[in-house]
């Protein structure tokens, strides 16, 4: 029990720290130069690093969905609502969800590694020296381009899921592509949408917020120092990350239903 | 710029482990002072202190502008304007040379209008032979560049005050000598004043105007180089005049 609570009031003490550190980068960013310039470039950095795997993930999970439905609504007779169980799931859930996964395994491994290396070589030091808000300058852009980017590439899951779901369904399976389409159109609201892209925003945030913040500070690892305190500083970037999309995941979703 | 600088009863301890233990030292306006000591006596975290890149346990830094009149106005370190050049240079990788050295006067407190940065970078890069490789990255760089490089960094923002933190690690003894020539030279030049964390011991001393000795916590000596030949120690006095330890003294 008492080491139940140990757990539970490190987790607390973590997860506030990380919520200090991407209020600092969100605000401390302001004080920065060329701040557009950043923003585009951190936005293009973790986007066009992972749109290439967002589509093809995207693509091949509305197939599967469009395959599983399929199977499952024939044996009741509704295959006609293949469109809305396809674009509902993957609007709703596994859009934000699974985008924001690849987005932690492909970019945001090489953020905490990028920074996690600056802060062993010094260079976060020299960047303090030089009246550089270290923390504004290496976190904030990036957190603001995750605001941007996860919207983006949690669409073009969705765009191109829906695609998938045509493709085996109706392509493949046979079924009418109009009755697809209406069904998709009609069954999609706007809430369904909002959810979605406050999900996206969300896990940007926290999944970006936290990748940073233990880059910046791997050199605090007690039992991993150099190289190796920076590998670490990644896996535990990547597991905190996809473990708060879940958690988050469920909670927003009982919010909004 | 006169000014000085009064460092009071610095300590820092890590855990239980006590680096510094009230450190005392006077920096004045265009001098060059080298702390030096045995490794692990935290002469980079006294630098480091300096700068604020670590916090200090206790003790005071304080700073003082003094007037032609000759007045003296308490003034903060950040005021009288300093950089640091670290052991291992912290240069970009991903940056070119021109923009590591361009960093501090676009990102910096007092960021400058993109021609004169490209005017005084180049300029510098100039002055510190480095005009040809301002594109090439500091991979693609030998070691004696890449120090060139970060003493730039150190030098464009023109400041008062310069850390250099082991500048000649790593350098076989022809660069080394380039090295300790080029702060000499930029000090005359830029007339700033440098606080020189080194082993290198004598050769050191041709270009310092002062010694710390830091031991045990504690500067043990302060003074011009050729002072040392007045401590009455012996082994003390081998050890700064030849930077050996000698047996006795082990």
């Amino acid at each position: 029990m008492k080491s139940l609570l140990i757990i539970l009031a490190n987790f607390v003490r973590e997860l506030g720290a990380i919520l200090l550190f991407i209020n600092k980068s969100l605000i401390a960013f302001w004080v920065c130069k060329n701040r557009l310039k950043k923003i585009i470039q951190s936005t293009l950095e973790i986007g066009c690093r992972c749109v290439f795997i967002v589509l093809i993930i995207g693509l091949f999970t509305g197939m599967v969905m469009g395959l599983q439905m399929y199977y499952t609504l024939i044996k009741f007779g509704a295959d006609a609502a293949l469109g809305t169980a396809v674009s509902l799931s993957l609007i709703r859930e596994l859009g934000p969800v699974l985008t924001a996964l690849m987005i932690v395994g492909q970019s945001g491994s090489a953020l905490c590694s990028e920074i996690g290396i600056q802060r062993n070589g010094e260079q976060v030091d020299a960047l303090e020296t030089m009246g550089i808000h270290s923390i504004g300058f290496l976190s904030g852009p990036r957190l603001y381009a995750g605001l941007i980017s996860f919207p983006i590439l949690t669409a073009f899951f969705d765009l191109i899921g829906l695609l998938g779901g045509y493709f085996s369904g109706c392509v493949l399976m046979g079924l009418d592509g109009d009755i697809y389409w209406k069904k998709v159109f009609y069954s999609v609201q706007f809430i369904d949408v909002y959810g979605g892209f406050i999900k996206s925003v969300c896990f940007g945030i926290f999944t970006i917020g936290i990748c940073t913040y233990e880059g910046y500070y791997a050199h605090l690892n007690s039992s991993y120092k150099g190289i190796q305190g920076v590998t670490q500083a990644a896996t535990k970037a990547v597991v905190k990350s996809s473990v708060l999309v879940l958690v988050f995941d469920y909670l927003i979703t009982s919010f909004l239903l | 710029m006169n000014f000085q600088i009064n460092i009071k009863g610095l300590s820092k301890h890590f855990g239980t482990n006590v680096v510094l233990d009230g450190v005392d030292l006077q920096i004045t306006a265009e001098t060059i002072t080298a702390v030096i000591g045995k490794s692990g006596t935290g002469k980079s975290v006294l630098l480091k202190l300096i700068a604020g890149i670590l916090e200090k346990n206790s003790g005071t830094i304080e700073c003082t502008k003094i007037l032609e009149s000759g007045e003296a106005i308490p003034i903060s370190f950040n005021d009288i304007g300093f950089s640091y050049m670290f052991q291992n240079n912290a240069l970009f990788d991903s940056m070119t040379a021109f923009e590591n050295v361009a960093l501090p006067l676009i990102e910096g407190n007092n960021p400058l209008p993109k021609e004169k940065v490209k005017e005084k970078v180049n300029h510098l890069l100039e002055q510190l032979d480095l005009a040809s490789s301002s594109n090439r990255y500091p991979g693609e760089l030998s070691g004696g560049m890449n120090k060139r490089i970060a003493f730039a960094r150190a030098l464009v923002t023109e400041p008062k005050v310069v850390l250099f933190d082991e500048p000649t690690t790593g350098l076989d003894p022809e660069r080394k000598f380039t090295v300790f020539d080029m702060i000499e030279k930029y000090r005359n030049l830029f007339g700033f004043s440098a606080l020189l964390v080194s082993h290198d011991i004598p050769d050191v001393y041709k270009i310092v105007d002062s010694v710390a000795w830091l031991d045990e916590g504690k500067i043990q000596f302060f003074g011009k180089p050729e002072n040392i030949d007045l401590i009455s120690e012996i082994p003390i006095r081998e050890y700064l005049k030849t930077g050996r330890i000698s047996s006795r003294n082990l």
